[in-house]
C-alpha cells in the first residue's frame, strides 16, 4: 500500500484537502509532503511490507515527469531515498517546480498523479523601467538597459522582444543576440546591444542591412507578456517604448565640457555635474568616484538627473573646506557608446579625435 | 637570456608551492581542493588534460577547474544516437524541456564520456553526463577543484569602495591549449571585450592577456570588435587563434602577438555570411588531414579546409557588396542544419546536437567519412 501524505506548511490549501481526501476511499491515498526547510516537495512511500534494501528502492518508487511518458523510456526524476520507520521518501535532487504535473509509480500499479501548486508571486512582475529614459535616441544608439521588478527567466529574452517601424510593422531584431544573455548579478537588469555589426559604418552588416534605425524614423520596441520570471510567474502586463532616431552622435564625451557645481563648505548641498548630453545609465552609477585631498573616498550616494544628462552626488557628511577630486573611469560612454578616450566608429582621417589610453580623468573641485 | 634563465631557475627554486614534473608529468590537480566550487551558472565548457573539465560561470564571473575523475577509457560507443536529448535532460531533473536551456557540451578527450551543461528556468545550473545509453547527474555541490576569479583589470583608484557591484563579464566561449585557459567575453555594461589567457594551474599571480579583433580592412573606418567563438589552432607550424562574431565572421591571429592591454590586429580571412551568429567551432581529422567546423545560428555547418586558411594572404578588405553574400576562404555547406552544438568525439565521428525538421533536439555522432 502507498501512503503519500501531506503535513502542509505553512497554510493547508484546500485544493489539495479535496484532492487527499477523494483518493482516501480508494486503494491508495497519495499526498504530498511539505517539508519545511526549502519549501520542497517530497514524495513518501509508507509500506509496511517494506523489507528490501535501500538499493531497491528506486526499483519500488520512482517519480516521473508529467502525467503520461512523452516519450519511452522517460528517464525517472533523480533523487534519493531515505527510510525511517517503514515510510519510504524520495527527496527529488532539484526541486519539483511548481504548476507542473508528476507521478509516483510504486512497482507496477497504476501511477498516481500529483501537481505542486503554483506558489504566490513575491511581488508581480514587471518592467520598471527602460533606459535610456528619453525618447529621442541617436540613429547611432548601442544599447539599452530593461529593468525588472523581479529576475527573469534567462536564455530566451530575444523571443520576447519585438522591434516595429513607424505603421507597427515588425522589423528584423536590430539586437545583438548573445547567449548568454547580459544579465546583472541580480537577474533584474538586462543589457541590450544593437548589432555593433550594424551600428558601425562600413562593415558588412552595416552595409547590407544598414544602420538599425534611420534619423527621423519612429521605432517601438514591445515586450510581451508572457515572459516568465525564474519562478514562473508572466510579468503583469506587455508594455512598450516608442524611439524617435535623431541625429547621429558622432562625439567623444569630454570631460573639460561638463560644467560641475560648488557646494559650500559645512553643507551636505549635492554635488552636480552637468554633461550637456545624455550618457549611459549604468555607467553613470558605476564609473564615478570622489576622492579628498588625502585621498580618502567620500561617501555618499549617487542620484541620475533628467534624462540621464547629470549626475548628483549626496555626501554622508558635510562638505569639508578641501580640493577634491572626481576620478571618472574612462569606460564611461555616450549614448552611442564614445568613452572618453575613443568614438565607437572612428573615422580614420579625423586627426581631431585620436584615441587616447587614460583609465581614468579627473576633475578638480575646490571646496571653500 | 642566460641572465634571465638564472633568474627564472632562482624564482623557482623559491616558490615553495612549484612541484616539479613528476614522470608523467606534472601533477595537474595537485593544488586541487575537495569541497563546493559554488557554482552559479556554466555558461562554457572545455576540456583539459587528465580529464580536468573547465566550467565557465559568468554569474560568478570564475573559472572551475574540476577533477572529473573520468580518465580511464572505458569503451564508450562507437556511436551515439540520444533523441530528444533536451526531454531526457528534463526529465532527470524533475521539469519539461520547455524550462530547461543547454548551454555547452564537450566530450572528454579520454574516456569520451559527453558533459552536457544546462541551466534550468530558476538559473540553476545542471551537469549531467552520459554513462552507456543513459545520462547521469554530476555533482556540481562537492568535487575535487581550483577556481580562478575573472576579476576586472582596472586599477586601482577605479577600485569599488562604495560596495558597487562589479561588471559582469559573459563568457561567450572558453579553451584549453598548451598549458592556458583561453576565454572570451563581453560586459554588460562597457563596449568590449576579454579575451584573456589564463596559465594553468591556477595561481595567486594571474596574468591576463586582453585582446580585441582590431580590424582597420575599409581604410575608412576604425573598428574593434569582440570574439563571440573561437579556437586555438597551429597554422604553418604556429599557434593562432581562429575567431569568430558577427560582424568579423573568420578571423586569425598569431597567439605569439597576444600582449597585455594590446589591441591586436586580426586578419580576416571570411565572410561567411550575415545576420548570423558562430554557435561553436571544431577541428577533426579524417584520414590525417584537419578539417574546420563551425556551427552556426542561421547557416549550415559549415566545413573549411584549414590549409586554405594558412595559405591565404589576400584578406579580406572590402565588405561584401551583395546581400548575405560571402568571400575569402571557400567553405562547404554541409547538409546539416539548425546544429547547436558541436565537438569531436572519436577517431570516426564528430558528436552534435541538433534540431530535426520533425522539432526533435537530437545528440548524435555523425561519421568522419560523411562530413
Amino acid at each position: 500500500m502507498i501512503l503519500l501524505n501531506v503535513f502542509p506548511k505553512p497554510i493547508l490549501s484546500l485544493l489539495w484537502i479535496g484532492f487527499a481526501s477523494s483518493l482516501i476511499c480508494g486503494q491508495t491515498v497519495p499526498t504530498a509532503v511539505w517539508v519545511q526547510d526549502g519549501h520542497t516537495w517530497n514524495v513518501q512511500l509508507q509500506d509496511t511490507l517494506w523489507e528490501a534494501g535501500m538499493e531497491e528502492a528506486p526499483n519500488i518508487l520512482s517519480v516521473y515527469v508529467g502525467e503520461k511518458a512523452p516519450f519511452t523510456k522517460q528517464p525517472a526524476i533523480l533523487g534519493s531515498y531515505t527510510s525511517v520507520s517503514g515510510v519510504l521518501t524520495f527527496t527529488p535532487r532539484f526541486p519539483f517546480r511548481p504548476n507542473l504535473s508528476y507521478r509516483a509509480q510504486y512497482k507496477s500499479s497504476e501511477p498516481i498523479l500529483f501537481r505542486i501548486p503554483q506558489k504566490a508571486p513575491k511581488e508581480a512582475a514587471r518592467v520598471l523601467s527602460i533606459y535610456p529614459s528619453v525618447d529621442s535616441l541617436p540613429a547611432n544608439q548601442l544599447k539599452l538597459f530593461i529593468h525588472f521588478s523581479q529576475p527573469m527567466r534567462q536564455g530566451v529574452a530575444y523571443e520576447h522582444l519585438l522591434w516595429s517601424d513607424e505603421s507597427g510593422e515588425a522589423l528584423p531584431s536590430p539586437f545583438l543576440e548573445l547567449q548568454p544573455e547580459l544579465w546583472d548579478e541580480t537577474g533584474r537588469i538586462l543589457t541590450l546591444w544593437f548589432d555593433p555589426g550594424r551600428v558601425k559604418r562600413a562593415l558588412g552588416p552595416n552595409k547590407i542591412w544598414g544602420a538599425p534605425m534611420e534619423e527621423g524614423h519612429l521605432y517601438h520596441l514591445s515586450i510581451d507578456s508572457t515572459w516568465t520570471t525564474t519562478e514562473g510567474y508572466p510579468l503583469t502586463h506587455g508594455i512598450h517604448k516608442s524611439i524617435f532616431a535623431v541625429a547621429e552622435d558622432r562625439g567623444k564625451p569630454d570631460v573639460s565640457d561638463w560644467t560641475i557645481s560648488s557646494p559650500s563648505e559645512g553643507t551636505r548641498i549635492p554635488l552636480v555635474i552637468e554633461f550637456g548630453e545624455s550618457m549611459d545609465h549604468l555607467l553613470l552609477t558605476k564609473t564615478f568616484l570622489l576622492k579628498n585631498s588625502q585621498n580618502e573616498v567620500i561617501q555618499g550616494k549617487i542620484d541620475i538627473g533628467r534624462a540621464e544628462k547629470s549626475w548628483y552626488f549626496f555626501p554622508d557628511l558635510p562638505w569639508q573646506k578641501d580640493q577634491y577630486r572626481l576620478v571618472i573611469e574612462s569606460r564611461l560612454e555616450d549614448l552611442a557608446g564614445n568613452n572618453l578616450n575613443r568614438l565607437f566608429d572612428q573615422e580614420m582621417s579625423q586627426k581631431v579625435d585620436q584615441p587616447t589610453d587614460q583609465d581614468v580623468y579627473e576633475l578638480l573641485l575646490s571646496i571653500e | 637570456m642566460k641572465l634571465l634563465t638564472y633568474i627564472c631557475s632562482l624564482l623557482l627554486l623559491l616558490m615553495p608551492q612549484y612541484t616539479f614534473p613528476t614522470e608523467g608529468g606534472p601533477d595537474l590537480t595537485s593544488g586541487f581542493e575537495q569541497g563546493n566550487p559554488h557554482i552559479k551558472s556554466i555558461n562554457a565548457m572545455a576540456f583539459g588534460p587528465e580529464g580536468i573539465l573547465f566550467l565557465g560561470d559568468s554569474h560568478h564571473a570564475k573559472i572551475v577547474a574540476m577533477d572529473t575523475e573520468d580518465q580511464v577509457s572505458r569503451g564508450a560507443a562507437d556511436r551515439i544516437s540520444m533523441k530528444q536529448i533536451d526531454h531526457k535532460i528534463a526529465s532527470l531533473v524533475g521539469t519539461t524541456a520547455d524550462k530547461l536551456s543547454i548551454q555547452d557540451m564537450a566530450v572528454n578527450p579520454i574516456s569520451k564520456t559527453i558533459y552536457i551543461a544546462a541551466h534550468l528556468e530558476d538559473g540553476t545550473p545542471v551537469l549531467v553526463k552520459t554513462s552507456g545509453e543513459n545520462l547521469e547527474l554530476v555533482s556540481l555541490e562537492s568535487a575535487s577543484f581550483s577556481v580562478t576569479d575573472l576579476t576586472n583589470p582596472i586599477k586601482a583608484d577605479a577600485k569599488d569602495r562604495r560596495g558597487r557591484s562589479q561588471r559582469k563579464w559573459a563568457i561567450s566561449d572558453m579553451a584549453y591549449f598548451d598549458g592556458q585557459v583561453m576565454v572570451s567575453g563581453l560586459s554588460n555594461e562597457e563596449f568590449g571585450s576579454t579575451f584573456r589567457s589564463i596559465n594553468f594551474p591556477f595561481s595567486d599571480q594571474q596574468k591576463y592577456s586582453t585582446l580585441e579583433i582590431f580590424h582597420a580592412a575599409h581604410g575608412k573606418y576604425e573598428t574593434h570588435s569582440p570574439i563571440k567563438t573561437f579556437m586555438p589552432y597551429k597554422l604553418n607550424g604556429e599557434a593562432h587563434i581562429l575567431a569568430s562574431y558577427t560582424c568579423t565572421p573568420l578571423v586569425i591571429f598569431p597567439l605569439s602577438e597576444m600582449k597585455a592591454g594590446e589591441h591586436t590586429k586580426g586578419k580576416t580571412v571570411a565572410e561567411l555570411g550575415n545576420r548570423n551568429t558562430p554557435l561553436d567551432i571544431i577541428s577533426y581529422e579524417n584520414n590525417g588531414k584537419s578539417y574546420l567546423l563551425m556551427a552556426n545560428s542561421s547557416r549550415a555547418l559549415m566545413k573549411i579546409d584549414p590549409e586554405k586558411v594558412a595559405s591565404y594572404t589576400d584578406f579580406l578588405t572590402e565588405p561584401v557588396k551583395e546581400n548575405s553574400a560571402i568571400a575569402g576562404v571557400e567553405f562547404l555547406n554541409m547538409p546539416y542544419v539548425f546544429v547547436t552544438q558541436l565537438d569531436d568525439y572519436n577517431e570516426q565521428a564528430v558528436l552534435m546536437i541538433r534540431r530535426q525538421a520533425n522539432g526533435s533536439l537530437d545528440m548524435e555522432t555523425v561519421s568522419k567519412r560523411r562530413l
